[in-house]
Protein backbone atom coordinates (compact mmCIF):
# COMPACT_ATOMS: atom_id res chain seq x y z
CA UNK A 1 0.00 0.00 0.00
CA UNK A 2 0.87 3.51 -0.63
CA UNK A 3 1.31 5.93 1.76
CA UNK A 4 -1.36 8.49 0.79
CA UNK A 5 -4.90 7.49 0.70
CA UNK A 6 -7.96 8.56 3.14
CA UNK A 7 -8.19 7.32 6.72
CA UNK A 8 -10.87 7.07 8.47
CA UNK A 9 -11.86 6.68 12.33
CA UNK A 10 -14.81 5.04 14.52
CA UNK A 11 -16.79 8.36 16.35
CA UNK A 12 -16.21 7.99 19.52
CA UNK A 13 -19.94 8.72 20.25
CA UNK A 14 -20.97 6.24 18.64
CA UNK A 15 -18.25 3.39 20.33
CA UNK A 16 -18.71 4.34 23.43
CA UNK A 17 -22.45 3.41 24.05
CA UNK A 18 -21.29 -0.47 23.28
CA UNK A 19 -18.25 -0.17 25.40
CA UNK A 20 -20.99 1.02 27.94
CA UNK A 21 -23.42 -1.70 27.30
CA UNK A 22 -19.78 -4.58 27.16
CA UNK A 23 -19.43 -3.48 30.67
CA UNK A 24 -22.96 -3.66 32.08
CA UNK A 25 -23.12 -6.69 30.42
CA UNK A 26 -20.07 -8.19 31.77
CA UNK A 27 -20.85 -6.91 35.54
CA UNK A 28 -24.11 -8.18 35.19
CA UNK A 29 -22.86 -11.96 34.48
CA UNK A 30 -19.52 -11.97 36.39
CA UNK A 31 -20.79 -9.67 39.53
CA UNK A 32 -22.42 -13.41 40.89
CA UNK A 33 -19.45 -15.28 40.14
CA UNK A 34 -17.93 -15.23 43.45
CA UNK A 35 -21.07 -16.71 44.90
CA UNK A 36 -21.65 -19.76 42.37
CA UNK A 37 -18.57 -21.64 42.72
CA UNK A 38 -20.70 -24.47 44.23
CA UNK A 39 -23.14 -24.99 41.55
CA UNK A 40 -21.13 -25.73 38.48
CA UNK A 41 -23.77 -25.23 35.78
CA UNK A 42 -25.10 -21.60 36.52
CA UNK A 43 -21.12 -20.85 36.91
CA UNK A 44 -20.45 -22.32 33.78
CA UNK A 45 -23.38 -20.17 32.13
CA UNK A 46 -22.79 -16.87 33.75
CA UNK A 47 -18.88 -17.51 33.01
CA UNK A 48 -18.99 -18.20 29.59
CA UNK A 49 -21.12 -15.16 29.43
CA UNK A 50 -18.91 -12.81 31.32
CA UNK A 51 -15.80 -13.66 29.32
CA UNK A 52 -18.12 -13.04 25.49
CA UNK A 53 -19.04 -10.23 27.18
CA UNK A 54 -15.30 -9.40 27.94
CA UNK A 55 -14.19 -9.55 24.24
CA UNK A 56 -17.36 -7.96 23.08
CA UNK A 57 -16.15 -4.54 25.08
CA UNK A 58 -11.89 -5.44 24.14
CA UNK A 59 -13.53 -5.34 20.26
CA UNK A 60 -15.38 -2.02 21.00
CA UNK A 61 -12.49 -0.65 22.26
CA UNK A 62 -9.94 -1.60 19.15
CA UNK A 63 -12.61 -0.48 17.29
CA UNK A 64 -11.99 3.19 18.98
CA UNK A 65 -8.24 3.05 18.43
CA UNK A 66 -8.87 1.69 14.99
CA UNK A 67 -7.60 4.05 11.65
CA UNK A 68 -8.95 2.68 8.44
CA UNK A 69 -6.84 3.91 5.68
CA UNK A 70 -7.95 3.58 2.08
CA UNK A 71 -6.55 4.16 -1.19
CA UNK A 72 -6.08 2.85 -4.74
CA UNK A 73 -3.93 -0.33 -3.77
CA UNK A 74 -6.66 -1.77 -1.28
CA UNK A 75 -7.48 -1.19 2.19
CA UNK A 76 -6.02 -1.83 5.52
CA UNK A 77 -6.66 -1.11 9.29
CA UNK A 78 -4.11 0.13 12.07
CA UNK A 79 -4.10 0.49 15.48
CA UNK A 80 -6.71 -1.96 17.29
CA UNK A 81 -4.90 -5.09 15.25
CA UNK A 82 -3.53 -4.26 11.91
CA UNK A 83 -4.66 -5.77 8.40
CA UNK A 84 -3.98 -5.35 5.02
CA UNK A 85 -6.21 -6.70 2.14
CA UNK A 86 -5.06 -5.24 -1.61
CA UNK A 87 -7.71 -5.05 -4.27
CA UNK A 88 -5.35 -7.20 -6.43
CA UNK A 89 -5.54 -9.88 -4.06
CA UNK A 90 -9.12 -9.29 -2.31
CA UNK A 91 -11.12 -12.65 -2.72
CA UNK A 92 -14.53 -11.88 -1.09
CA UNK A 93 -16.58 -8.84 0.21
CA UNK A 94 -19.88 -9.33 1.84
CA UNK A 95 -22.14 -6.54 3.22
CA UNK A 96 -24.66 -7.73 5.68
CA UNK A 97 -27.18 -5.59 7.70
CA UNK A 98 -27.97 -6.58 11.28
CA UNK A 99 -31.09 -5.31 13.26
CA UNK A 100 -31.79 -6.91 16.90
CA UNK A 101 -35.39 -5.17 16.32
CA UNK A 102 -38.11 -7.94 15.43
CA UNK A 103 -39.11 -5.56 12.47
CA UNK A 104 -35.16 -5.25 11.59
CA UNK A 105 -35.28 -1.55 11.74
CA UNK A 106 -32.22 0.68 13.34
CA UNK A 107 -29.44 -1.92 12.50
CA UNK A 108 -26.31 -1.48 11.31
CA UNK A 109 -23.75 -2.75 8.63
CA UNK A 110 -20.76 -4.93 8.66
CA UNK A 111 -18.21 -5.10 5.59
CA UNK A 112 -15.93 -7.91 5.05
CA UNK A 113 -12.96 -7.71 3.09
CA UNK A 114 -11.20 -11.03 2.71
CA UNK A 115 -7.56 -10.97 1.28
CA UNK A 116 -4.94 -13.63 0.85
CA UNK A 117 -3.04 -12.15 3.54
CA UNK A 118 -6.07 -11.82 6.11
CA UNK A 119 -9.87 -10.10 6.35
CA UNK A 120 -11.16 -6.87 7.30
CA UNK A 121 -14.50 -6.38 9.47
CA UNK A 122 -15.65 -2.48 9.05
CA UNK A 123 -18.78 -1.67 11.17
CA UNK A 124 -20.71 0.95 9.69
CA UNK A 125 -20.21 2.97 12.73
CA UNK A 126 -17.02 4.50 10.76
CA UNK A 127 -16.99 7.70 9.84
CA UNK A 128 -17.12 7.37 6.01
CA UNK A 129 -18.13 3.90 6.05
CA UNK A 130 -19.92 4.49 2.34
CA UNK A 131 -16.94 5.70 0.96
CA UNK A 132 -14.97 2.43 2.01
CA UNK A 133 -17.91 0.00 0.75
CA UNK A 134 -18.47 1.93 -2.45
CA UNK A 135 -14.46 1.25 -2.80
CA UNK A 136 -14.73 -2.47 -1.99
CA UNK A 137 -17.74 -3.32 -3.75
CA UNK A 138 -16.04 -0.85 -7.01
CA UNK A 139 -12.93 -3.12 -6.56
CA UNK A 140 -14.64 -6.44 -6.32
CA UNK A 141 -16.96 -5.52 -9.67
CA UNK A 142 -14.07 -4.59 -11.35
CA UNK A 143 -12.24 -7.64 -10.34
CA UNK A 144 -15.61 -9.90 -11.51
CA UNK A 145 -15.77 -11.50 -8.00
CA UNK A 146 -18.73 -12.89 -7.18
CA UNK A 147 -21.15 -11.32 -5.03
CA UNK A 148 -24.29 -12.73 -2.78
CA UNK A 149 -27.35 -11.15 -3.84
CA UNK A 150 -27.54 -10.24 -0.15
CA UNK A 151 -24.46 -8.07 -0.54
CA UNK A 152 -25.93 -6.39 -3.34
CA UNK A 153 -29.33 -5.34 -1.94
CA UNK A 154 -27.10 -4.33 1.08
CA UNK A 155 -24.99 -2.16 -0.82
CA UNK A 156 -27.93 -0.93 -3.54
CA UNK A 157 -29.44 0.18 0.01
CA UNK A 158 -26.59 1.99 1.60
CA UNK A 159 -26.38 4.01 -2.02
CA UNK A 160 -29.81 4.87 -1.77
CA UNK A 161 -29.20 6.09 1.40
CA UNK A 162 -31.67 3.58 3.70
CA UNK A 163 -28.59 3.40 5.78
CA UNK A 164 -28.44 7.12 6.96
CA UNK A 165 -26.43 8.79 9.92
CA UNK A 166 -28.43 11.49 12.11
CA UNK A 167 -26.16 14.29 10.68
CA UNK A 168 -25.92 13.30 7.15
CA UNK A 169 -28.77 13.79 4.41
CA UNK A 170 -30.51 11.27 2.77
CA UNK A 171 -28.86 11.17 -1.00
CA UNK A 172 -32.93 10.31 -2.17
CA UNK A 173 -36.07 10.41 -1.06
CA UNK A 174 -37.32 7.30 1.43
CA UNK A 175 -39.31 4.71 -0.17
CA UNK A 176 -42.66 4.63 1.12
CA UNK A 177 -43.18 0.93 2.85
CA UNK B 1 -21.75 -11.69 13.76
CA UNK B 2 -20.13 -11.97 17.16
CA UNK B 3 -21.18 -8.16 18.08
CA UNK B 4 -24.51 -9.49 16.83
CA UNK B 5 -25.05 -12.05 19.05
CA UNK B 6 -23.25 -10.29 21.75
CA UNK B 7 -26.15 -7.13 21.27
CA UNK B 8 -28.77 -9.62 21.54
CA UNK B 9 -27.83 -11.13 24.36
CA UNK B 10 -27.78 -8.02 26.05
CA UNK B 11 -31.38 -7.15 25.39
CA UNK B 12 -31.90 -10.63 26.65
CA UNK B 13 -31.15 -10.47 30.37
CA UNK B 14 -33.49 -7.53 31.30
CA UNK B 15 -36.09 -9.01 29.40
CA UNK B 16 -35.47 -12.43 31.71
CA UNK B 17 -35.32 -10.11 34.74
CA UNK B 18 -38.26 -8.09 33.26
CA UNK B 19 -40.34 -11.34 33.23
CA UNK B 20 -39.41 -12.87 36.09
CA UNK B 21 -40.83 -9.69 38.34
CA UNK B 22 -44.06 -10.09 36.15
CA UNK B 23 -44.16 -13.49 36.96
CA UNK B 24 -43.98 -13.13 40.64
CA UNK B 25 -45.99 -10.39 41.03
CA UNK B 26 -48.81 -12.23 38.83
CA UNK B 27 -48.10 -15.78 41.22
CA UNK B 28 -48.86 -13.00 44.84
CA UNK B 29 -51.83 -11.26 43.16
CA UNK B 30 -54.36 -13.81 44.32
CA UNK B 31 -55.42 -12.81 48.25
CA UNK B 32 -53.85 -15.23 50.63
CA UNK B 33 -50.75 -17.59 49.90
CA UNK B 34 -50.42 -21.33 49.96
CA UNK B 35 -50.65 -21.96 53.51
CA UNK B 36 -53.90 -20.11 53.93
CA UNK B 37 -55.07 -22.00 51.56
CA UNK B 38 -54.55 -24.92 53.37
CA UNK B 39 -56.05 -23.48 56.90
CA UNK B 40 -59.44 -22.22 54.59
CA UNK B 41 -59.18 -26.08 53.32
CA UNK B 42 -58.50 -27.72 56.77
CA UNK B 43 -61.05 -25.46 58.43
CA UNK B 44 -64.16 -26.31 55.95
CA UNK B 45 -63.46 -30.10 56.69
CA UNK B 46 -64.11 -29.25 60.47
CA UNK B 47 -60.19 -29.55 61.13
CA UNK B 48 -58.57 -28.11 63.81
CA UNK B 49 -55.45 -25.56 62.91
CA UNK B 50 -52.42 -25.05 65.27
CA UNK B 51 -52.16 -21.42 64.41
CA UNK B 52 -49.00 -21.91 66.24
CA UNK B 53 -47.70 -23.92 63.81
CA UNK B 54 -49.23 -22.35 60.78
CA UNK B 55 -47.10 -18.87 61.79
CA UNK B 56 -44.08 -21.07 62.21
CA UNK B 57 -44.51 -22.43 58.60
CA UNK B 58 -45.01 -18.99 57.53
CA UNK B 59 -41.72 -17.51 58.73
CA UNK B 60 -39.99 -20.70 57.71
CA UNK B 61 -40.56 -20.49 54.34
CA UNK B 62 -40.19 -16.81 54.30
CA UNK B 63 -43.94 -16.14 53.44
CA UNK B 64 -43.55 -12.86 56.14
CA UNK B 65 -41.16 -11.15 54.53
CA UNK B 66 -42.27 -7.68 52.65
CA UNK B 67 -42.85 -8.88 48.41
CA UNK B 68 -39.32 -7.55 47.48
CA UNK B 69 -37.45 -9.34 49.42
CA UNK B 70 -39.22 -12.76 48.62
CA UNK B 71 -38.73 -11.72 45.34
CA UNK B 72 -35.02 -11.31 45.54
CA UNK B 73 -34.64 -14.32 47.70
CA UNK B 74 -35.92 -15.85 44.99
CA UNK B 75 -34.07 -14.71 41.79
CA UNK B 76 -30.88 -15.27 43.79
CA UNK B 77 -32.15 -19.04 44.14
CA UNK B 78 -32.82 -19.54 40.30
CA UNK B 79 -29.68 -17.97 39.66
CA UNK B 80 -27.79 -20.39 41.41
CA UNK B 81 -29.54 -23.15 40.50
CA UNK B 82 -32.30 -23.29 43.26
CA UNK B 83 -35.78 -23.26 42.35
CA UNK B 84 -37.25 -23.11 45.60
CA UNK B 85 -39.81 -24.76 47.53
CA UNK B 86 -42.27 -26.81 46.89
CA UNK B 87 -45.23 -26.77 49.68
CA UNK B 88 -47.45 -28.82 47.91
CA UNK B 89 -45.08 -31.91 47.98
CA UNK B 90 -42.73 -30.53 50.86
CA UNK B 91 -39.49 -31.12 48.77
CA UNK B 92 -37.09 -28.99 46.61
CA UNK B 93 -38.72 -28.02 43.31
CA UNK B 94 -35.67 -29.77 41.45
CA UNK B 95 -36.69 -32.76 42.98
CA UNK B 96 -40.32 -32.36 42.38
CA UNK B 97 -39.65 -31.73 38.74
CA UNK B 98 -37.19 -34.33 38.08
CA UNK B 99 -37.73 -36.51 35.40
CA UNK B 100 -40.25 -34.29 34.07
CA UNK B 101 -38.32 -32.06 32.56
CA UNK B 102 -36.31 -34.05 30.55
CA UNK B 103 -39.57 -35.80 29.45
CA UNK B 104 -41.30 -32.61 28.22
CA UNK B 105 -38.35 -31.52 26.24
CA UNK B 106 -37.80 -35.23 24.67
CA UNK B 107 -41.40 -34.61 23.94
CA UNK B 108 -41.35 -30.87 22.94
CA UNK B 109 -38.08 -31.91 20.73
CA UNK B 110 -39.38 -34.38 18.72
CA UNK B 111 -42.96 -33.32 18.21
CA UNK B 112 -41.01 -30.03 16.29
CA UNK B 113 -38.99 -32.33 14.50
CA UNK B 114 -42.05 -34.09 13.52
CA UNK B 115 -44.01 -31.05 12.70
CA UNK B 116 -40.97 -30.01 10.53
CA UNK B 117 -40.40 -32.98 8.88
CA UNK B 118 -44.06 -33.53 7.47
CA UNK B 119 -44.94 -29.72 6.72
CA UNK B 120 -41.72 -29.08 4.71
CA UNK B 121 -42.01 -31.65 2.03
CA UNK B 122 -45.78 -30.99 2.37
CA UNK B 123 -45.55 -26.92 1.80
CA UNK B 124 -42.70 -27.42 -1.22
CA UNK B 125 -44.47 -29.93 -3.24
CA UNK B 126 -47.92 -28.24 -2.51
CA UNK B 127 -46.09 -24.49 -3.41
CA UNK B 128 -44.49 -26.68 -6.63
CA UNK B 129 -47.61 -28.49 -7.54
CA UNK B 130 -50.07 -25.74 -6.67
CA UNK B 131 -53.98 -26.62 -7.16
CA UNK B 132 -52.87 -30.30 -8.29
CA UNK B 133 -55.32 -33.01 -7.01
CA UNK B 134 -52.04 -33.59 -4.20
CA UNK B 135 -51.99 -30.28 -3.49
CA UNK B 136 -55.98 -29.87 -2.65
CA UNK B 137 -55.45 -33.25 -0.73
CA UNK B 138 -52.60 -32.72 1.62
CA UNK B 139 -54.10 -28.91 2.35
CA UNK B 140 -56.87 -30.89 3.35
CA UNK B 141 -54.98 -33.19 5.57
CA UNK B 142 -53.56 -30.40 7.32
CA UNK B 143 -56.80 -28.59 8.12
CA UNK B 144 -58.09 -31.93 9.35
CA UNK B 145 -55.65 -32.01 11.30
CA UNK B 146 -55.64 -28.12 12.33
CA UNK B 147 -59.21 -28.55 13.07
CA UNK B 148 -59.35 -32.15 14.85
CA UNK B 149 -59.19 -30.91 19.04
CA UNK B 150 -56.31 -32.42 20.20
CA UNK B 151 -58.05 -34.37 22.79
CA UNK B 152 -60.06 -36.36 20.30
CA UNK B 153 -57.50 -37.37 18.73
CA UNK B 154 -55.60 -38.54 21.27
CA UNK B 155 -58.27 -40.71 22.45
CA UNK B 156 -58.46 -42.13 19.32
CA UNK B 157 -54.96 -42.57 18.49
CA UNK B 158 -54.71 -43.89 22.64
CA UNK B 159 -57.24 -46.62 21.46
CA UNK B 160 -55.71 -47.41 17.91
CA UNK B 161 -52.34 -48.19 19.81
CA UNK B 162 -53.24 -50.30 22.48
CA UNK B 163 -55.70 -52.58 20.16
CA UNK B 164 -53.65 -52.51 17.18
CA UNK B 165 -50.04 -52.30 18.45
CA UNK B 166 -50.96 -53.45 21.96
CA UNK B 167 -49.36 -50.52 23.84
CA UNK B 168 -50.50 -49.37 27.16
CA UNK B 169 -52.70 -46.63 27.87
CA UNK B 170 -51.60 -43.20 28.51
CA UNK B 171 -48.37 -42.51 29.81
CA UNK B 172 -44.69 -41.96 28.50
CA UNK B 173 -43.43 -45.49 29.37
CA UNK B 174 -44.85 -48.81 30.67
CA UNK B 175 -45.45 -48.72 34.73
CA UNK B 176 -43.06 -51.35 35.35
CA UNK B 177 -40.34 -48.34 34.63
CA UNK B 178 -41.76 -45.42 36.25
CA UNK B 179 -39.24 -44.20 38.79
CA UNK B 180 -36.66 -46.57 37.72
CA UNK B 181 -33.03 -45.38 36.84
CA UNK B 182 -33.00 -44.45 33.08
CA UNK B 183 -32.02 -48.04 31.07
CA UNK B 184 -32.33 -49.28 27.65
CA UNK B 185 -35.62 -51.00 28.25
CA UNK B 186 -36.83 -47.99 29.73
CA UNK B 187 -35.73 -45.92 27.13
CA UNK B 188 -37.29 -48.29 24.07
CA UNK B 189 -40.77 -48.28 26.59
CA UNK B 190 -40.37 -44.40 26.41
CA UNK B 191 -40.10 -44.47 22.60
CA UNK B 192 -43.18 -46.93 21.87
CA UNK B 193 -45.44 -44.94 23.99
CA UNK B 194 -44.19 -41.32 22.60
CA UNK B 195 -45.64 -41.49 18.99
CA UNK B 196 -49.49 -40.72 20.42
CA UNK B 197 -48.39 -37.62 21.98
CA UNK B 198 -46.27 -36.44 19.27
CA UNK B 199 -49.00 -36.52 16.50
CA UNK B 200 -51.49 -35.07 18.91
CA UNK B 201 -49.21 -32.41 19.59
CA UNK B 202 -48.10 -32.25 15.98
CA UNK B 203 -50.64 -32.22 13.86
CA UNK B 204 -52.10 -28.91 15.26
CA UNK B 205 -48.99 -27.04 14.22
CA UNK B 206 -48.36 -29.12 10.75
CA UNK B 207 -51.42 -26.94 8.86
CA UNK B 208 -50.10 -23.85 9.98
CA UNK B 209 -46.58 -24.20 8.82
CA UNK B 210 -47.45 -25.92 5.41
CA UNK B 211 -49.90 -23.14 4.45
CA UNK B 212 -47.08 -20.42 5.75
CA UNK B 213 -44.12 -22.19 3.39
CA UNK B 214 -46.41 -22.72 0.52
CA UNK B 215 -47.65 -19.19 0.18
CA UNK B 216 -43.84 -18.06 0.83
CA UNK B 217 -42.25 -20.05 -2.05
CA UNK B 218 -45.18 -18.99 -4.39
CA UNK B 219 -43.96 -15.88 -3.96
CA UNK B 220 -40.44 -16.47 -4.58
CA UNK B 221 -41.22 -18.87 -7.80
CA UNK B 222 -43.07 -15.67 -9.23
CA UNK B 223 -40.32 -13.64 -9.18
CA UNK B 224 -38.19 -12.73 -11.77
CA UNK B 225 -35.07 -14.16 -11.05
CA UNK B 226 -36.49 -17.59 -10.81
CA UNK B 227 -37.80 -17.02 -14.37
CA UNK B 228 -34.71 -16.09 -15.92
CA UNK B 229 -32.88 -18.74 -13.88
CA UNK B 230 -35.25 -21.19 -15.51
CA UNK B 231 -35.51 -19.64 -19.28
CA UNK B 232 -31.56 -19.33 -19.17
CA UNK B 233 -32.16 -23.29 -18.74
CA UNK B 234 -30.88 -23.55 -14.93
CA UNK B 235 -32.43 -27.28 -13.74
CA UNK B 236 -35.82 -26.93 -11.95
CA UNK B 237 -34.31 -28.41 -8.93
CA UNK B 238 -31.37 -26.13 -8.91
CA UNK B 239 -34.00 -23.50 -9.70
CA UNK B 240 -35.83 -24.23 -6.85
CA UNK B 241 -33.56 -24.71 -3.68
CA UNK B 242 -30.48 -22.42 -4.68
CA UNK B 243 -32.71 -19.75 -3.26
CA UNK B 244 -36.24 -19.89 -3.42
CA UNK B 245 -36.49 -22.01 -1.06
CA UNK B 246 -33.76 -20.50 1.09
CA UNK B 247 -35.45 -17.46 1.23
CA UNK B 248 -39.11 -18.69 2.10
CA UNK B 249 -37.50 -20.31 4.75
CA UNK B 250 -37.27 -16.97 6.94
CA UNK B 251 -40.67 -17.01 8.49
CA UNK B 252 -40.25 -20.77 8.69
CA UNK B 253 -37.18 -19.94 11.11
CA UNK B 254 -38.86 -17.19 12.34
CA UNK B 255 -41.57 -19.32 13.94
CA UNK B 256 -39.00 -21.50 16.06
CA UNK B 257 -39.59 -18.52 18.85
CA UNK B 258 -43.47 -19.34 19.26
CA UNK B 259 -43.24 -22.87 18.81
CA UNK B 260 -40.72 -23.72 21.59
CA UNK B 261 -42.98 -21.94 24.72
CA UNK B 262 -46.41 -22.89 22.41
CA UNK B 263 -45.23 -26.76 22.18
CA UNK B 264 -44.66 -26.92 26.08
CA UNK B 265 -47.70 -25.11 27.11
CA UNK B 266 -49.93 -26.09 24.46
CA UNK B 267 -49.44 -29.68 25.23
CA UNK B 268 -50.50 -29.41 28.83
CA UNK B 269 -53.79 -30.50 28.32
CA UNK B 270 -53.09 -33.60 26.00
CA UNK B 271 -50.71 -34.36 28.60
CA UNK B 272 -53.84 -34.52 31.39
CA UNK B 273 -55.66 -36.96 28.77
CA UNK B 274 -52.31 -39.10 28.18
CA UNK B 275 -51.35 -38.88 31.89
CA UNK B 276 -48.49 -38.14 30.57
CA UNK B 277 -45.54 -37.69 33.18
CA UNK B 278 -44.61 -34.00 31.84
CA UNK B 279 -44.34 -30.52 33.21
CA UNK B 280 -47.75 -29.70 31.65
CA UNK B 281 -50.50 -30.71 34.24
CA UNK B 282 -47.78 -30.01 37.26
CA UNK B 283 -48.11 -26.43 36.35
CA UNK B 284 -52.07 -26.30 36.49
CA UNK B 285 -51.81 -28.05 39.94
CA UNK B 286 -49.40 -25.84 40.99
CA UNK B 287 -51.47 -22.41 39.75
CA UNK B 288 -54.47 -23.83 41.39
CA UNK B 289 -52.86 -24.63 44.90
CA UNK B 290 -50.64 -21.30 44.80
CA UNK B 291 -47.51 -23.49 45.63
CA UNK B 292 -45.83 -20.08 44.40
CA UNK B 293 -42.38 -21.41 43.78
CA UNK B 294 -43.29 -24.52 41.61
CA UNK B 295 -45.72 -22.73 39.78
CA UNK B 296 -43.01 -19.32 39.40
CA UNK B 297 -40.06 -21.74 38.42
CA UNK B 298 -42.54 -23.47 35.59
CA UNK B 299 -43.11 -19.95 34.31
CA UNK B 300 -39.76 -18.52 34.42
CA UNK B 301 -38.97 -21.85 32.36
CA UNK B 302 -41.58 -21.50 30.03
CA UNK B 303 -40.61 -17.44 29.42
CA UNK B 304 -36.63 -18.46 29.19
CA UNK B 305 -37.92 -20.84 26.44
CA UNK B 306 -39.54 -17.95 24.68
CA UNK B 307 -36.58 -15.72 24.73
CA UNK B 308 -34.21 -18.64 24.19
CA UNK B 309 -36.33 -19.14 21.19
CA UNK B 310 -36.66 -16.09 19.89
CA UNK B 311 -33.01 -15.36 20.36
CA UNK B 312 -32.14 -18.83 18.29
CA UNK B 313 -34.51 -17.98 15.21
CA UNK B 314 -33.08 -14.26 15.11
CA UNK B 315 -29.38 -15.89 14.91
CA UNK B 316 -30.43 -18.49 12.21
CA UNK B 317 -32.43 -15.40 10.47
CA UNK B 318 -29.07 -13.47 10.44
CA UNK B 319 -27.21 -15.69 9.14
CA UNK B 320 -29.48 -16.94 6.54
CA UNK B 321 -30.35 -13.48 5.31
CA UNK B 322 -28.51 -10.68 6.81
CA UNK B 323 -30.19 -8.01 4.01
CA UNK B 324 -31.73 -4.48 4.72
CA UNK B 325 -35.17 -4.23 5.04
CA UNK B 326 -35.86 -1.14 1.94
CA UNK B 327 -37.93 1.34 3.98
CA UNK B 328 -36.68 0.32 7.18
CA UNK B 329 -35.03 3.66 9.04
CA UNK B 330 -31.19 2.96 10.19
CA UNK B 331 -29.85 5.29 12.88
CA UNK B 332 -26.16 3.93 12.05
Amino acid sequence: MTGGGRTFRYEASRVLPDIARGLAGFAVTAGPLPWLLASPIPLFILGGLSLAFAIFTIGAVRRLRTVVRLDETGISTSGGGGATVSWNDMQAVDLSYFSTRRDRERGWMQLRVRGNTGTIRIDSSLDGFRTVADSAIAAASARELPMTETTLANMAALSAGELHRPHEPVTQPRRRR
Amino acid sequence: MFAYVMRRIMIMIPTLLAVSLIVFVIIQLPPGDYLSNQIAELQARGENVDQSKIEFLRRHYGLDRPMHEQYLLWVWGLLQGDLGYSFEYNMPVSEVVGDRLFLTFLLSFSTIVFTWLVSFPIGVYSATHQYSWTDHGLTFLGFLGLATPNFLLALVLLYVGNVWFGTSIGGLMDDRYIGQPMSWGKFLSVLEHLWVPVIVIGTAGTAGMIRRLRANLLDELRKQYVITARAKGLHPFRALVKYPLRMSLNPFIADIGNLLPQVVSGAAIVAVVLSLPTTGPMLLEALQSQDMYLAGSFLMFLSALTIVGVLLSDLALAALDPRIRLGASTSR
